[in-house]
């Protein structure tokens, strides 16, 4: 007896000719070896078809995102913001001299808090970097 | 199919995407790289559509999907289930001992993902086209181009390796 092999692949896809068909139904109908075949292929079959389908992870209608790409971008560019803002904090401390303070307008910032505040005297205070004006 | 009015890039996209997606992700079992490959077809797509001569539109999906496929593993060098006829379930039900209770037992998704990717690439694509997409043997002929009696081997002995690997996965 000639057993059937790959017709037995066509047969469950449905893809055998009505005469395939039947010459195969008939040869079942006596070879347990070929219905023992066509269930192992089926299971195979059975088993590929069973696969769940998977989501595109984006709409193909509407631009494909990178969010990998935003997300690693906006690190990038929140570190560098960060990063500017510290240099130009540090440069404006380091490159910025204080501005020494003439007597005069010591005596006017005081006396005008003094008369503000009664209570405290105009020239308690002697700023460290007060410069004496010649 | 054979249609006479091509569809517009857009529902290409939407109604073909995901197969798209599917047909690569099972292929190569990477997410990104078949999200890639959409990409690539919708591109090809969306430029072939002028020229595209009403046939089958499954045929010349599948064959820019196929194409743009092993071009990109080429590039790189890297990396629904039909109820079948009462016969086949009568015959099946008959002479599967054990085959459902195997089936169950697998680690379905991952074990079968793992013995596709086993399968020579001939026959995994066959598969794939056939089971997953659901494409006729016409039609996968047309996309391969190669004749049907090289479709029905190439699925039978796909499903035959597939069948030797997810047993040996049962244990």
């Amino acid at each position: 007896m000639s057993h059937l092999d790959e017709l037995l692949s066509v047969y469950l896809d449905g893809e055998t000719t009505p005469a395939e068909s039947r010459r195969i139904n008939g040869h079942l109908i006596d070879c347990e070896k070929c219905r023992l075949r066509l269930a192992e292929l089926n299971t195979a079959r059975t088993a590929v078809r069973s696969l769940p389908t998977m989501e595109l992870p984006w709409s193909p209608v509407m631009e494909r995102p990178q969010p990998a790409l935003v997300r690693r971008r906006s690190v990038w560019f929140g570190a560098a913001a960060a990063v500017a803002a510290a240099v130009i904090t540090v440069a404006t401390i380091v490159t910025t001299p204080p501005e020494p303070l003439s007597l005069s307008e010591v005596s006017r910032q005081f006396g005008a808090r003094a008369s503000l505040d009664p209570g405290s005297a105009p020239f308690k205070v002697v700023a460290p970097s007060v410069v004496v004006e010649e | 199919m054979t249609d006479t009015v091509p569809l517009s890039w857009e529902e290409v996209a939407r109604i073909h995407g995901r197969r798209i997606y599917n047909f690569a992700y099972r292929l190569c079992g990477n997410p990104d790289d078949a999200a890639d490959l959409v990409q690539e077809v919708l591109l090809r797509v969306r430029r072939g559509l002028d020229s595209y001569q009403p046939g089958s539109f499954e045929g010349w999906l599948w064959r820019i999907t196929r194409n743009a496929f092993i071009d990109e593993v080429r590039r790189r060098q890297r990396r629904p289930t039909s109820p079948l006829p009462e016969a086949i379930d009568r015959w099946s039900a008959q002479s599967s001992p054990g085959a459902d209770e195997q089936l169950a037992a697998m680690r379905l998704g991952e074990d079968i993902q793992a013995a596709l990717l086993e399968l020579p690439y001939e026959f995994r694509e066959a598969v794939v086209m056939c089971d997953v997409i659901g494409l006729s043997y016409e039609e996968i002929s047309q996309a391969v181009a190669v004749p049907v009696g090289t479709v029905r081997s190439r699925i039978h002995r796909g499903r035959r390796a597939l069948r030797t690997a997810l047993a040996e996965a049962a244990g």
